[in-house]
């Protein structure tokens, strides 16, 4: 099982290495929500290895999730703000993501161990940007084509972001489970990531063919 | 740790089962959001139909509105107050003739003036329907307006055509407004673009029409004026769609602009109307 969990890992990251090329070609002509995009994409190829090297040499990695999360969380809120014009929405999106990553920061401080996973924490950015993805939804439903260009990352986000939560709220409870009766949550975990990294790039694809 | 017991494979598979529940919830909500916008944007695009037709009948209602104004207008004053004015002028050349009384200075500049106004409304008859054009048809027509153009040394205005008999190609109406067109383009080539050259080339293509207009004048955005479209271009786009035509416009900023207008055989234009 460990076998198929890291071969399933090696997909991920050739996968996030292919779109974080793909999506950095050109950097500087491109879009705003793009750049930020590739430089998660990035993010993340750089804290799946050290993740693997942590798991490799025995040490606990769940202080790379602490840092991670907020992380992705810093990321996909700046892709909202940088999708909306409105500057009410950029200003609250700056209001919430602000203060949320401050608290994301002091609970991996004091509250949660960085030992453990960070449940809460994990909760209530997660909790956020759902709410910033179905927000998403609602604001292109009748908007101009111009307005829907990010509308199949948004859904790979919410997928991944929503599924992400559960696993997550789980995870201090699953450290006690054996690895073969968690298999079903990790592989369902790693599936959704992939998937997600499968819709930035049908996205991106897409877009590449209006261009 | 709690190993393979019963319990923890419990736990996890309720766990799995809320995962999976939260993934089918998320699915569906994206599902329906992809409905319902499909459903937003077809009727969006639908008003927007709506409000384009609504916007083209108005302007074809105008258009013949106003052809039919302008006839009535050029008749009215051909044959009313042109008629009337040469009984007047008639009139007092015979009474300056007879009556030695009259003051023969004064009389002959009311004659003056008399005959000047009979060409003014003469040319004002012309101006709105060319009799040239209901007599000798829209070749002839166009040839006048080159003409007439070139006599002001002010523009410099090309026709050239392969057209000799336009009676299979062309019924009254397709005259009258190509001839429309071409005077809307001319007019718009000299107020908006400023030209100096106009080439306007009127061809038979195996009985096809193709009508183009180019000029050298400052050019503008295709796309800008698309969005912004004025009277004056929908009016154009107007007329072409009543006979059954296309428009292609292409320009280049400070180089010129091209219409070219191509209109099918006049049977499969009868038959589409």
């Amino acid at each position: 099982m460990k076998d198929h969990l890291l071969l399933f890992n090696f997909v991920t990251l050739a996968l996030i290495a292919i779109l974080g090329i793909l999506t950095s070609l050109k950097f500087k002509k491109n879009e705003l929500p793009w750049k930020i995009i590739a430089l998660y994409l990035i993010g993340s190829f750089v804290t799946n290895v050290i993740t693997y090297v942590f798991w490799e040499m025995k040490w606990n990695n769940l202080k790379i999730l602490h840092i991670y999360s907020i992380f992705q969380f810093v990321s996909f809120s700046a892709f909202y703000w940088s999708t909306t014009r409105n500057r009410t929405k950029q200003l609250l999106i700056l209001v919430f993501s602000g203060t949320i990553t401050g608290l994301l920061i002091l609970n991996s401080i004091w509250f949660e161990s960085l030992q453990d996973f960070n449940s809460m924490g994990i909760f209530i950015s997660n909790g956020t940007l759902i709410v910033y993805s179905v927000a998403y939804f609602f604001e292109v439903l009748g908007a101009e084509v111009n307005a829907k260009k990010f509308l199949i990352v948004n859904a790979g986000i919410l997928v991944f972001i929503s599924e992400s939560l559960v696993v997550f709220l789980f995870g201090n409870f699953l450290k006690k489970v054996a690895l073969i009766d968690q298999a079903v949550l990790w592989y369902t975990h790693i599936s959704t990531y992939i998937i997600f990294l499968l819709l930035i790039l049908w996205n991106h694809a897409k877009l590449d063919r209006i261009r | 740790m709690l190993n393979s017991t019963e319990s923890a494979e419990n736990i996890t598979v309720y766990i799995a089962l809320i995962l999976f529940a939260v993934i089918a919830l998320v699915l569906v909500i994206i599902l329906l959001f992809f409905v319902s916008r499909k459903k937003i944007v077809s009727e969006k695009l639908e008003a927007q139909e709506m409000k384009l037709k609504h916007k083209s009948d108005l302007v074809r209602y105008n258009i013949e509105t106003q052809e039919n104004e302008r006839h009535r207008i050029a008749e009215d004053l051909h044959d009313d107050v042109g008629s009337q004015l040469n009984l007047i002028s008639l009139g007092l050349h015979r009474i300056n003739k007879i009556d030695s009384t009259l003051d023969k200075e004064e009389t002959e500049a009311i004659l003056l003036i008399t005959e000047g106004v009979i060409d003014r409304v003469r040319s004002l008859s012309h101006e709105l329907l060319p009799p040239i054009l209901e007599k000798f048809g829209l070749v002839a027509a166009l040839e006048e307006v080159e003409f007439n153009y070139n006599k002001t040394n002010s523009i410099e205005l090309v026709f050239k055509t392969n057209i000799e008999n336009e009676e299979p190609i062309f019924d009254v109406t397709d005259r009258l407004y190509l001839y429309r067109i071409c005077q809307e383009l001319i007019q718009n080539s000299l107020k908006h673009g400023k030209a100096k050259l106009i080439r306007i080339s009127l061809l038979n293509q195996d009985g096809d029409v193709h009508l183009s207009m180019t000029d050298d004048g400052v050019g503008f955005n295709v796309d800008e004026l698309r969005k912004g479209k004025g009277m004056g271009l929908m009016n154009i786009e107007n007329r072409v769609e009543m006979l059954g035509g296309t428009m292609a416009v292409a320009s280049t900023l400070h180089e010129g602009s091209t219409f070219d207008i191509y209109l099918p055989k006049k049977a499969n234009r009868e038959k589409d109307n």
